[in-house]
């Protein structure tokens, strides 16, 4: 569209704008009642000719005075002539028709560009140059008004859309780095894609380990309950076109964008936009920009599963140095960790709080360590000093692992692991519900661990005997209610199982 | 259902909130984003989210503290909200 193009389309608008202006309309109504004429019409434009002057109500206003048709073109003229008038001069322009009929060409103008006309009909008498004054005045202002709403409308077409679009960035943003898991980060990032662009598929896939092939992550259907999951080749099809080049593969109804980071991490594609159109620049650039956040997301949540494995390690390498020492113990772990998965959730541990209960489990006895082995390895009866020292061992266990920072919230759970129920445990002879939930459980477990697991200084309990015996010092020792849960836990299949083959007896 | 949407429709707030994901049906936003485009009270707004959430016309995506609302991808439910609100 040329400037030209343009000047029409507005001025058309601003005419239109005019034509429906309540402000307008009480002007020229309040000057009708004071001329006692309701004649008067909007012009688009100037008519050409007689011909097109004809076809507008003028001709109906004009009639109601003229009969013949010969004076009917006549009057026409002249009304023709003072349209053409007032745009020439761009000012009000006077006529007159019939015996003693008057009339106004007004012209509607910004900026020197006129979009239409106001022609006043009918009139009685000649309008003063004082009346004319105030009628040019008025309308001056309301089309300084409209040009304003105008300006607003265009503002508010382009700027709101924007505006909207940005805070739907921010949202997903918001939505997208509220998780660290990387499970449930890349379903959401493919709902998210697919509700913003408004399409039925899309398909995560992530960069393997050597550069090569592009793993399929997540993909979700609208249209299917189960998708498939393809591996793809760096190089072949839209995604790995997309992350061959670095840049966006857009065909008419698929869009593969690269996620990049410092290298391409991987490629987001979508399929089929659910009106069937085909997928544009401005869905491209809305998909570069997800993509970007996309993929710092999913950058944090790798590094937080670094983290996370790095701390595991840790404590599984903590766990295997206290375990090869000369007192040490081969502990059933998987089924220590299997009770703890079962008896939480039944007591409403969150998933990070019974993460943190099994990392104590795994550590409970660290403070061990500075214990000297031949009180640990004593096969008589421990003297009161002996003890004693034993006593120490969660709290010097809690302050080893202060120092590691990630494992700081299972430091309570390992100072109070043996705290008793009835408040005879130590180190600080806390009772009931002063003694932390987590460490109330671990207490249970630790306790039936030593139990079945053989000493050097004594035989190991069998499973049932052991049961038995947590369950005899319920409400003494251990909190009642873990117990209970306890006990239905260990007599599952599944538990007893596991048990029986990690502590290889039946 | 579309009885059940009407109902709701009669409420202006809900009414605001349905027609602006109708009219900017990729757009995903808080409560707060929402009560500004449709310029309402943040309390009123959440209200009227969650039964259009209920009515199955927007889609409501919890993640912590944050939630963000779209617009349905049902295709009958779109078709319903579009007779409802081109009608109003």
């Amino acid at each position: 569209m040329n400037m030209e193009e343009k000047e029409g389309l507005y001025m058309e608008r601003l005419f239109n704008k005019l034509n429906e202006n309540w402000d307008l309309r009480h002007e020229i109504s309040a000057f009708s009642r004071y001329l006692k004429t309701h004649d008067w019409v909007m012009l688009r434009g100037l008519p050409e000719n007689y011909k097109e002057l004809k076809k507008t109500e003028i001709v109906r206003h004009v009639k109601k005075v003229i009969d013949s048709p010969k004076e009917l073109r006549k009057e026409l003229m002249k009304i023709l002539k003072a349209v053409r008038g007032s745009r020439k001069n761009r000012a009000v322009e006077r006529f007159h028709y019939g015996r003693k009929m008057h009339g106004i060409s007004y012209p509607l103008m910004y900026e020197d560009v006129i979009c239409g006309f106001i022609v006043l009909c009918s009139l009685k008498k000649q309008m003063s140059s004082d009346l004319l004054n105030i009628f040019a005045s008025f309308t001056d202002t309301v089309i300084r008004e409209s040009i304003k709403e105008l300006e607003l409308e265009d503002l508010n077409k382009t700027i709101r859309p924007r505006a909207i679009a940005l805070s739907t960035v921010h949202t997903v943003h918001r939505l997208m780095t509220a998780t660290l898991d990387l499970s449930e980060l890349l379903p959401r990032i493919a709902r998210l894609s697919l509700q913003v662009l408004r399409a039925n598929r899309c398909s995560i896939k992530l960069v393997d380990s050597k550069g090569k092939l592009l793993l399929p992550m997540t993909t979700i259907d609208l249209r299917k309950d189960k998708a498939l999951l393809k591996k793809v080749q760096i190089g072949k099809y839209a995604p790995g076109r997309a992350v061959k080049k670095g840049t966006p593969i857009r065909g008419r109804n698929y869009l593969a964008v690269p996620m990049i980071d410092e290298d391409v991490v991987g490629v987001i594609t979508i399929y089929d936009k659910l009106d069937r159109k085909e997928f544009k620049a401005f869905d491209e650039e809305i998909m570069k920009t997800l993509a970007e956040q996309a993929v710092i997301a999913i950058k944090n949540a790798q590094l937080f599963k670094e983290q996370a494995d790095l701390t595991l390690s840790s404590i599984k390498c903590i766990a295997r140095l206290l375990e090869n020492r000369p007192h040490g113990i081969h502990r059933p772990e998987a089924s220590l960790q299997k009770l703890i998965n079962i008896i939480c959730p039944k007591i409403n541990m969150n998933e990070s709080e019974i993460k943190m209960l099994q990392y104590a489990a795994m550590l409970h006895d660290a403070g061990q360590i500075s214990i000297p082995e031949e009180v640990l390895m004593k096969r008589g009866e421990l003297t009161g000093y002996e003890y004693d020292i034993v006593k120490t061992h969660p709290m010097k266990g809690a302050s080893i692992l202060s120092k590691f920072r990630p494992l700081k919230p299972i430091v309570p759970i390992i100072l109070y692991h043996h705290e008793n129920w009835d408040g005879t445990g130590y180190p600080k002879g806390l009772k009931e519900r002063e003694i932390p939930l987590p460490a109330r459980v671990l207490a249970v477990i630790v306790a039936f661990e030593a139990m079945i697991t053989e000493k050097p200084y004594r035989k190991a309990l069998s499973i049932n005997a052991a049961v038995k015996e947590v369950r005899k010092n319920a409400g003494t020792q251990f909190d009642p209610g873990i117990v209970e849960i306890f006990y239905e836990a260990v007599h599952r299949k599944d538990v007893r199982r596991l048990l029986e083959k990690e502590l290889g007896k039946k | 259902m579309k009885n059940r949407l009407r109902k709701i429709l009669e409420d202006r707030i809900a009414r605001d909130i349905l027609t602006f994901f109708y009219r900017n049906q990729s757009s995903v936003d808080t409560v707060g984003g929402v009560s500004s485009w449709v310029q309402s009270d943040q309390k009123k707004v959440q209200s009227r989210l969650e039964k259009l959430v209920k009515a199955g016309v927007l889609e409501k995506d919890s993640m912590g503290a944050t939630n963000g609302y779209c617009y349905t991808r049902d295709e009958k439910k779109m078709k319903i909200v579009e007779e409802l609100i081109e009608n109003v």
